[in-house]
Formats: structure tokens, C-alpha cells, sequence
């Protein structure tokens, strides 16, 4: 199952933001990059600003200056571990790590997601493999995301090692009732209106 | 070992992937689709959700808020973490009164990653004691008295709440290793001899690359990783914890070793060779404090659990 199904089977087409990106940060998650003072604290706390090609401050710096959708080809935001470091330090309180997955999500929309990222294949990947049975199964997604692995025909060792203490199993888990892909629509598990408890 | 706490666990029926990060990265429905279904499922009279992973536990959270649930109302699903529920002060008293082998004078740093110890913001109705305050700091907070309560020592650090890279782990290894590499610098610098997590992502990162991080930093990492519940679990004698801990890549079986040699101060095969052989009549071993009477056999059973 391709990615392109995924995200059209989430019914989600790719597109083109009429609006900045700021705006769409704040429609799609909520988070207001207004209040920023560049003061450059996000960017100093980020563990892995080091791998980043534009840093968090410059980026939120950006959007509030009204950033169109080029802003969205940066690796930056994949590269985020949505560790939190940033909106703990941000002195007027801008959910930092909430906008960087807005971006994430912005870019894989808009189909600016930098394509040759590892990291962009990898939750495709991921994505795929829930869509398919509801759980993660290890191995599969690792078959996905093979062809990011370079050389992952020659060093079969830390996979076998992890089979072979039961870490991976050729076996995955599945939900039993799920319905497949169309699980991950939006409203596809809402509660149905004569629910009693409503949870 | 949740049984030996009088901890009692029912598992969701049927339950679903969260979606981990890539749901709420790709798609703009995934994240909160996938909640929606494991809610469905959560018994109307359930009295809380336990989400044994973090990241798990911000996703439901966060597809609780998206629902408009609060913690107003009486049908209001509580979300409980992992250190909520099995640090919370009675599990832990119940822990003291049971335990067997108390890891006395073991230094240990307590890991809690990062949706723990800054947690999203919605996870804020939830938040129980687990969640270490920001007053009493990362080195001070439940999982420091998880490590006391196994009879062990928690030791400061400065690494409780980085990040352990999460999904880079797989799919951007050489910026993981970096991410590790802090992290393990810091257990050096701290003398600890194990970790304890508790989040499942952040043990596999941690346990899997010690090895490569060890050629990076340049000097040996071996520094064996527990879970919060498999610790707890070896504190109480749970018999199923000897086969876990055959399953760490970075094997605590040496640091057990170690550990019972310095309790009995004695080499730990000695000349009588390894387990499994004749059984001599030993010397009765300076038994740990415990409150349950030993019904082991001669000293070989009780290594070999190790």
C-alpha cells in the first residue's frame, strides 16, 4: 500500500495553502506564533538542532513573518522529536513542538516534505502498516522501510539478534475488527449518537 | 508482577496502534480516528485507562480534549500513566511489605524521557502523581522513590529528561546516536550502574545501541536498562523476571553478578563452578532483609533466578 493511498484513503488530498502557513498553524493546531520575541530559545535548548537545516527560531520567526508554503520544504520540523524542550523555554508560551508537527503534517499536505528524507518514508511506512492491521508489526514496517536502510541486505545481524530474544517476531499482532485503511478517516470511530456513554 | 501489587489490569479489548508520531504528522485525522476506535472499546465503567507508554497516553489524552471531554464530568475517562499508577505511594508501600531482593546499594538513574517530564498539554486533567513536578525537579520525583522502594539507590543526573531520539532510532540512526550518547555520558559521569525507564521506546534506544555508542563516545557503555515494572518485578521475586532479562541487548546478567558478589563478598561461580551442577551443602547466606520467609532451596536456586 503506497503512501498516495494512505493519504488519500485518509481523504486527505494534497493542496495548495491559500493562506500562510501561520494561519493554517492556527486553524489546523492551535498554536499562535504572534507572540514571538525571537529571543532564541528554542533554538538553544533543541537536542538535535545540530541535524536541523533551519533552526526552530529562525522558523517560527519566519512564519510570523508570513511565511508561505515554501517554508515547508525545511527537513527541520521531521528532524523534531517533539521532545518539548521548546515550549518548556519559550518565554511567551508558543507551543514550539505543536507547531513543529503542524508543519510536518502542512508539508506532507502540500506535498513540500522534503521526499528523499529517510525519516518522511519512515512514517509513511509506519502509517502504511497501521492502516493495515491496526497494530505495529516490527519487521513489516522495517520490510517498508528497507530501501532507507542502505547496505540492510548486508547487516542482517542486529535483526536476527532481536528475533532471536523475541523483540521481533515474524508474527505481528492484528485488531481483530478493523475494518482496514478507512479506520484512519477522520470521524471513521465516532461515537454513534444513540451511545449512552459516549465516550 | 502487577498481580503481586494486588494491581488490577484488564486489557482493552481489541485495542489499536495510537498512531505514534507519524498519525498526527501525516494525516490530520489519524491521530485523533485511531483514539476514537480505542475508546470505543473502553468499557463504559472503566474507572481509568492505563497507557503504559507515554506517547500512547498524550495521544488518548489528546483525543480526549479533541472530544470535549474534561475532567468534569462523571463520565470522563482518567487516563493514568504508567509511574501513576505503579508509583503511586500505596503500590509502592505494598512493594516495601513484599519485596524479596532488595538491589541494596545499587546506583541507579531514573529515565523519564520526555512526554512524562513535559507533558502536553493536555494531559494536564490527567496528570497524577507520576508526572514529576516542576518544584521538586527530575532527580526528585516518583521514579527516585520506585528505585528506593526496590532497595536500591537513586543517584542525580543531569539526563532525566532528555531525549532518547524516538523514532530516529530507526530512521535517522546517526542523529539517535548523538541523542544516546548524551545521555549515557551523563550516566558515566554519574557512576550509575543501571537505568530505569518508562516509556517502551526509550528502553529499546537506550538498551539496543550501546554498543555503537560505545565507539562514538569512545570509551565502554554498559549500562543495563530496566522498565519501571521489570525492576519492581525483580525486587519481588516475580519468577517470569529471569526470562526477561535473558531478552536485554545490553544484558544485566554481569551487573547481578557483580551485585550478589559484593552482597556475599565471594567470587560468584567460585570453585564450585557454575549452577546446575552438584548441589553442596553451603553455608547459609546472609539473607537480605525480607519480611516473607525464604523457601528457596540451597543457594544455587536463588542465583539462578538471576
Amino acid at each position: 500500500m503506497s503512501a498516495a493511498q494512505v493519504s488519500s484513503s485518509s481523504a486527505e488530498a494534497r493542496r495548495t495553502l491559500e493562506v500562510t502557513v501561520a494561519e493554517e498553524l492556527l486553524r489546523l493546531r492551535g498554536v499562535d506564533v504572534e507572540p514571538c520575541t525571537e529571543c532564541g530559545a528554542c533554538s538553544e535548548v533543541c537536542p538535535v538542532v545540530f541535524a536541523m537545516d533551519v533552526a526552530p527560531a529562525e522558523l517560527i520567526t519566519r512564519l510570523k513573518g508570513g511565511a508561505g508554503q515554501d517554508v515547508l520544504v525545511h527537513v527541520s520540523p521531521w528532524v523534531c522529536t517533539d521532545c518539548r524542550r521548546c515550549s518548556e523555554s519559550c518565554p511567551v508560551d508558543i507551543d514550539v513542538a505543536r507547531a513543529m508537527e503542524g508543519l510536518r503534517l502542512l508539508a506532507h499536505q502540500t506535498a513540500q516534505a522534503p521526499a528523499d528524507d529517510p525519516i518522511v518514508r519512515f512514517h509513511e511506512a509506519f502509517l502504511e502498516e497501521i492502516a493495515q492491521r491496526g497494530r505495529l508489526h516490527e519487521l513489516s514496517l522495517l520490510w517498508r522501510f528497507r530501501h532507507q536502510v542502505p547496505g540492510w541486505r548486508s547487516r542482517p545481524g542486529l535483526i536476527m539478534m532481536l528475533l532471536g530474544k523475541g523483540k521481533l517476531s515474524f508474527r505481528g499482532g492484528r485488531c481483530r475488527r478493523w475494518p482496514g485503511p478507512k479506520a484512519l478517516h477522520t470521524g471513521a470511530n465516532a461515537p454513534e449518537p444513540d451511545e449512552g456513554e459516549g465516550r | 508482577m502487577a498481580e503481586a501489587l494486588d494491581v488490577e489490569l484488564v486489557e482493552l479489548a481489541d485495542w489499536n496502534c495510537c498512531g505514534g508520531v507519524s498519525a498526527g504528522a501525516l494525516s490530520q485525522g489519524a491521530l485523533e480516528a485511531l483514539g476514537q476506535r480505542n475508546l470505543k472499546q473502553v468499557p463504559a465503567d472503566a474507572p481509568e485507562l492505563l497507557c503504559p507508554c507515554p506517547h500512547c497516553y498524550t495521544s488518548f489524552a489528546r483525543t480526549l480534549a479533541s472530544a470535549g471531554e474534561t475532567d468534569a464530568g462523571p463520565s470522563a475517562l482518567r487516563l493514568r500513566s504508567i509511574l501513576d499508577v505503579f508509583a503511586s505511594e500505596e503500590v509502592l508501600a505494598r512493594l516495601l511489605s513484599k519485596r524479596v531482593e532488595p538491589l541494596t546499594d545499587l546506583r541507579m538513574v531514573g529515565y523519564y524521557g520526555c512526554k512524562l517530564s513535559r507533558p502536553d498539554p493536555e494531559v494536564a486533567s490527567h496528570r497524577g502523581e507520576g508526572v514529576p513536578s516542576e518544584a521538586a525537579g527530575i532527580n526528585a520525583g516518583a521514579l527516585e522513590r520506585v528505585i528506593e522502594a526496590c532497595g536500591a539507590t537513586p543517584v542525580e543526573w543531569s539526563a532525566g529528561g532528555d531525549c532518547c531520539g524516538s523514532a530516529l532510532g530507526v530512521a535517522r540512526v546517526e542523529v539517535a546516536e548523538e541523542l544516546l550518547g548524551r545521555i549515557y555520558q551523563s550516566a558515566l559521569d554519574a557512576e550509575a550502574e543501571a537505568i530505569v525507564t518508562v516509556c517502551p521506546l526509550c528502553h529499546l534506544n537506550l538498551d539496543l545501541r550501546q554498543y555503537q555508542v560505545s565507539q562514538r563516545l569512545g570509551r565502554g557503555v554498559d549500562i543495563p536498562v530496566f522498565f519501571l515494572t521489570e525492576l519492581m518485578a525483580v525486587a519481588l521475586g516475580v519468577e517470569e523476571s529471569e526470562d526477561w532479562l535473558e531478552r536485554h541487548v545490553t544484558s544485566p546478567l554481569p551487573l547481578f553478578m557483580r551485585f550478589i558478589e559484593a552482597q556475599e563478598g565471594r567470587e560468584y561461580w567460585g570453585e564450585e563452578g557454575p549452577p546446575g551442577e552438584a548441589a553442596d551443602e553451603k553455608a547459609p547466606v546472609a539473607a537480605p532483609t525480607a519480611e516473607e520467609p525464604r523457601t528457596d532451596g540451597p543457594e544455587e536456586d536463588r542465583h539462578s533466578r538471576c
